[in-house]
């Protein structure tokens, strides 16, 4: 009896493998729900901050002075857009893109054609240093989605060469 | 040791190991959802402070005439826009945490197999 009760016990650690390594096979399979961390994609995002702040410094000058920088900025952001829609599972990064360059809402692409458009000779100090933050801002959301695509963090704490995000 | 007792000490291993894993699995999980609704809850609050102290200082300075109508129309706008990315954003964290969990359950897994093993 004792012995019978003994080889139950060993059943039992023998069902417990078995799961366990189902378990991790089954896990291991199932398709990623978001794409991994890309070291590009975050020099590409921080990269492409740091131009769009320096672009749109100079928007109290005239439009037509500086369409040529604009209009290459703009191609180097839907390539970004391209790079991001390009990696499987990496749909809401690219959401971001396409969000950021769009005309028609009011973040980096919409304050281009606001300064082409409405203010072609040039916006007010108070209203570009206050679009600055706003597109900064979005900047950061990219870049903080990326980081916690390695490591669980919360945008308000991140670190960026230039300080905190 | 007789392999009676090398087996005895098997199934001790793995039983100690079930509990183990079932444990971890509910810490992981617990911390997981915590850290998300933490971070989600004060991203939320932030936001929402942030928009009311913005609305308040353009429209101060489009009646003191430091930004006209179309730039303080702008900045509204910019704010909604702000507002939806960080609604995706939220999403794509969300879904990089779930991840990371699914990536913390294997190496868990895994990692208590061969320890009971050994």
């Amino acid at each position: 009896m004792k012995l019978f009760q003994k080889w139950i016990r060993v059943a039992k650690a023998v069902v417990w493998v078995l799961t366990l390594m189902l378990s991790a096979t089954v896990l291991s399979a199932c398709t990623s729900t978001i794409a991994g961390y890309s070291l590009e994609a975050y020099t590409l995002a921080t990269g492409l901050k740091a131009r769009s702040l320096a672009v749109v410094q100079l928007s109290t000058e005239s439009f037509s002075t500086h369409a040529e920088v604009v209009d290459q900025l703009l191609v180097d952001i839907d390539a970004a857009y391209e790079f991001a829609a390009g990696i499987p599972n990496n749909k809401i990064a690219a959401e971001q893109w396409a969000l950021l360059r769009d005309p028609s809402e009011a973040l980096l692409g919409g304050y281009f054609a606001f300064w082409e458009i409405e203010e072609p000779g040039g916006v007010s100090e108070y209203f570009r240093d206050q679009s600055k933050e706003i597109i900064a801002e979005a900047f950061n959301l990219i870049i903080c989605l990326e980081v916690n695509k390695q490591q669980a963090s919360s945008c308000s704490e991140l670190k960026t060469p230039e300080g905190v995000l | 040791m007789n392999p009676q007792e090398i087996i005895e000490q098997a199934a001790a291993n793995w039983h100690s190991a079930a509990e183990e894993v079932g444990q971890k699995i509910v810490d992981l999980g617990a911390d997981a959802i915590r850290r998300l609704v933490e971070d989600a809850t004060t991203d939320g609050q932030a936001q929402l402070k942030s928009s009311q102290k913005k609305l308040v200082e353009w429209t101060a300075a489009l009646a003191e005439g430091t930004i006209n109508r179309e730039e303080y129309t702008h900045l509204i706008k910019s704010r909604v826009s702000l507002l939806k990315f960080h609604t995706l954003t939220e999403a794509g964290i969300a879904q990089a945490r779930i991840e990371l969990f699914r990536k913390a359950l294997i190496n868990l897994i895994t990692n208590t197999a061969i320890k009971a093993i050994t």
